[in-house]
């Protein structure tokens, strides 16, 4: 027998944790749209789904920080629907925060301990419970360190921790991993693990990070626009179609054809300024995908970091099939990733035809190679043609855009990256370069293209998302998002959660 | 007249020295926003390097220390700047500093600080005249090489594909690497050339001023930096037109200055050098991808 230990438990739980008929509804959009969940003590639960699809408007209703227009939670039979939060965690049901929210200036140690303060343990217990949860997720060594200077890893397990000392029955994690790279992600697997055998206890995980959902999961329960979907064991869920549909968008697949290219929670940040927190997209092969947001949203910080000009922080992006994030900008070009940068990018000195050699000189050991490509290129943009003597900088600002694109394509892409490209266009110019981009869809190539005029980039593509503050708010199908009052708010930011009086 | 010409092939020869010094700091500074303040002493090596070899058949001088300036350039750029490459231009800046000082004060070690006195081929500072121009033969081989040197330069940067990438990386080096331009060659290339103006400059600069010393290259790099600030920092024809003007400055100064101002010669040619970048501080020929950086 071990000695007495401040974090025993009564083990002997039978009870769970129910959500039954949950309904949020935002300005007439349903967030959640009659959801069930049950969450057994012993499990690891899974909650995906597309962004924007309700996973943390559910995890808000579950511990009291938003009040549901429709249905009843109850924790262990008893009904704690539009209970206060902090009465919520007394019971003993505590969650984390997408954003980990540690008192910064506190140590490891006292981050830990007030939680338990906050349940109302006294000071000395609730240091002596901290101690101990410290040492089981391995950060005592650390305990005496001030929160904000610990790395983003370190920070995110300290906030789990911290959800710990509450003893919780019930612990749900919003987005865990997010911003983690594939080592910090697996030691975060493990935790997970310890916490559920030493405690017990119903472990809630809402993750992007598909590859730790599969692996960490009893069962996995799919959100797709407000809806429960799909409930199952991991294998289960990899092959059920609508899943695949929902998350992946039409031809992805959890199993089958990886997309051409995936990433996942990306976090980039200038100094102390994140331009990038945890954002996940994929496009699938043969695909025109557009992500559009404000001035700001970390749009081109995301192209730069596929093409490896910035240096992402965490995260790890793949391209048909392979991690490529330590390569070099000219290495991702010649495996097929071709970016039109914001500005386009043309050399101004250098004549049209000389701009063209250097679209082409990732090809450079088969001439004949290039000069039919050159041909084709400039079939598709004749006016280059007629211009190929001339300085790049002589040419309008349609025609550099055109140069940029025929530039890159001469790389032969399998994926087409542009950043603005009606950036300073007139809008007859920009209805071109858009037919342009849509052809070269049709003849197969897979198109990312970042834009802050909206329109444009909804008519276009296939799948969109709404980028802002650096992370994805929306994910859908253009003329799914248009009509939706939410993609306004993800867009400007403002008219979000209305909060019903409580 | 005759005056007038004679002051104007001085100043085309002073300032075809002064240009490829110009072109040497300012190729590597349009691709690496590196200023190489070592680029001095690749002159320097490059005179030493004739006087140990100069026993030797003058084709092979000539062909070995031009192999030991571009090994040396190539070496400083793998040891000392690759490894800084994602650094701030501040610390390659610095670390060119440290660099022209070690390779200084290691020639002072091996050579003592003394100028050694050393001419390569003598027989160049003959002169003769054509017509009432008195012309040293020095400057009509050192105006050939810089002539020559210029349009080769020219046709690679024109002609080859390498050339024409590192004119592109130059203009934009990270719009060149999303093109897929390899980064790494494209900088050897241009220390390689950097090392090759270098090697002409000190051909021509030991033979003019007929001695050794660690420091000699200091001058040179100064002025060749103050010639690419002119042209316009980052632009290759703007170096060559820098360097150029700077020449043409001195030469005219010390035509017009009285004896008693001479001296301070070099002080009135900066002091217009200032004039010229309060009027036109992008320098005279502007650089777009300097814009978005800087």
């Amino acid at each position: 027998m071990r000695p007495t230990s401040a974090i025993e438990l009564d083990r002997a739980s039978n009870g769970q944790l129910e959500a039954r008929g949950v309904s949020v509804r935002f300005e007439g959009i349903l967030a959640l749209d009659t959801v069930d969940l049950t969450l057994r003590p012993g499990e690891i639960l899974g909650l995906i789904g597309p962004n924007g699809a309700g996973k943390t408007t559910l995890i808000n209703v579950i511990t009291g920080f938003q009040v549901p227009d429709q249905g009843r939670i109850t924790l262990d039979g008893e009904d704690i629907t539009g209970l206060q939060p902090f009465r919520i965690s007394r019971r003993r049901l505590a969650r984390t925060f997408q954003a980990v929210r540690l008192f910064r200036d506190l140590t490891v140690l006292e981050n830990a301990e007030l939680a338990g303060v906050g349940v109302g343990l006294s000071r000395a217990s609730a240091r002596e419970r901290a101690w101990e949860i410290l040492e089981l997720l391995e950060l005592a060594d650390l305990a005496t360190q001030r929160a904000a200077e610990l790395p983003y890893g370190d920070e995110r397990r300290v906030g789990i921790a911290r959800a710990l000392t509450t003893l919780p029955r019930y612990l749900l994690l919003d987005e865990p991993a997010a911003g983690m790279n594939e080592k910090e992600a697996a030691a975060l697997s493990r935790t997970v693990r310890t916490i559920l055998q030493k405690f017990s206890c119903g472990i809630m995980v809402i993750e992007h990070n598909m590859m730790l959902i599969m692996e960490l999961c009893d069962r996995i329960q799919v959100l797709e626009h407000g809806r429960a979907i799909a409930l199952g064991n991991p294998a289960e869920i990899a092959r059920d179609p609508a899943v695949r549909r929902a998350y992946l968008g039409a031809e992805g697949a959890i199993a089958g054809k990886p997309p051409i290219l995936a990433i996942d929670n990306l976090a980039v940040s200038y100094g102390a300024v994140a331009a990038l927190r945890g954002v996940s997209i994929h496009v699938n092969e043969g695909e025109l995908v557009s992500v559009v947001g404000p001035n700001g949203a970390g749009k081109s910080t995301l192209m730069h970091a596929i093409s490896g000009t910035v240096r992402p922080d965490a995260g790890e992006i793949t391209f048909a099939g392979q991690s490529i994030s330590t390569l070099p900008t000219e290495t991702r070009v010649r495996k097929g990733i071709a970016l039109v940068p914001e500005g386009r990018g043309v050399f101004p000195a250098l004549t049209v035809a000389e701009n063209l050699l250097i679209g082409a000189v990732t090809r450079l050991g088969n001439q004949a190679a290039v000069r039919i490509a050159t041909e084709r290129v400039l079939d598709f943009f004749p006016i280059l043609r007629e211009r190929q003597g001339q300085p790049a900088g002589r040419l309008s600002g349609g025609e550099q855009q055109q140069l940029a694109i025929a530039r890159a394509l001469l790389s032969e892409p399998r994926i087409l990256l542009l950043d603005e490209p009606s950036l300073g266009l007139a809008v007859r110019i920009i209805d071109e370069v858009y037919l342009i981009l849509e052809q070269l869809n049709r003849d197969g190539v897979s198109v990312l293209v970042v834009e802050q005029s909206v329109m444009r980039a909804f008519a276009a593509a296939q799948r969109t998302y709404v980028l802002r503050n650096g992370l994805v708010e929306l994910e859908g199908r253009p003329h799914d998002l248009v009509s939706s009052e939410r993609f306004e708010a993800a867009y400007f930011g403002f008219a979000r959660q209305q909060s019903p009086s409580l | 007249m005759t005056l007038t010409l004679q002051y104007a092939v001085d100043a085309l020869n002073v300032g075809g020295l002064y240009a490829m010094m110009a072109l040497g700091i300012g190729l590597i500074f349009g691709i690496m926003r590196l200023i190489n303040f070592a680029h001095g002493e690749l002159v320097m090596v490059g005179g030493y390097a004739m006087l140990l070899l100069v026993q030797l058949p003058g084709p092979l001088v000539l062909a070995l220390s031009l192999i030991v300036v571009i090994v040396l350039a190539l070496g400083m750029e793998r040891l000392a700047f690759r490894p800084l490459r994602e650094a701030a231009p501040s610390t390659l800046l610095v670390a060119s500093f440290a660099l022209s000082y070690f390779l200084q004060n290691f020639f002072v070690l091996v050579f003592g600080a003394r100028p050694v006195p050393f001419a390569f081929a003598s027989e160049l500072s003959t002169n003769f005249e054509i017509g009432h121009i008195r012309i040293v033969l020095l400057q009509v081989v050192s105006m050939t090489l810089t002539i020559l040197a210029l349009v080769g330069l020219t046709a690679l940067l024109k002609r080859t594909s390498i050339g024409v990438q590192l004119r592109a990386a130059s203009q934009d080096f990270r719009a060149a690497k999303l093109c897929g331009v390899r980064a790494n060659s494209v900088i050897a290339f241009a220390f390689a050339i950097s090392g090759s103006l270098a090697w002409i400059v000190s051909l021509i600069y030991s033979a003019q001023i007929g001695q050794l010393s660690p420091a000699m290259g200091v001058r040179p790099v100064v002025i060749g930096f103050v010639a690419t600030i002119l042209g316009g920092l980052g632009s290759l024809v703007g170096a060559v037109l820098g360097g150029f003007l700077v020449g043409a400055l001195s030469v005219t100064l010390e035509a017009t200055l009285s004896l008693q101002l001479r001296p301070f010669k070099e002080a009135v040619l900066f002091a217009l050098v200032f004039l010229v970048l309060l009027l036109r501080p992008q320098g005279l020929i502007a650089v777009r991808a300097l814009k978005e950086r800087v």
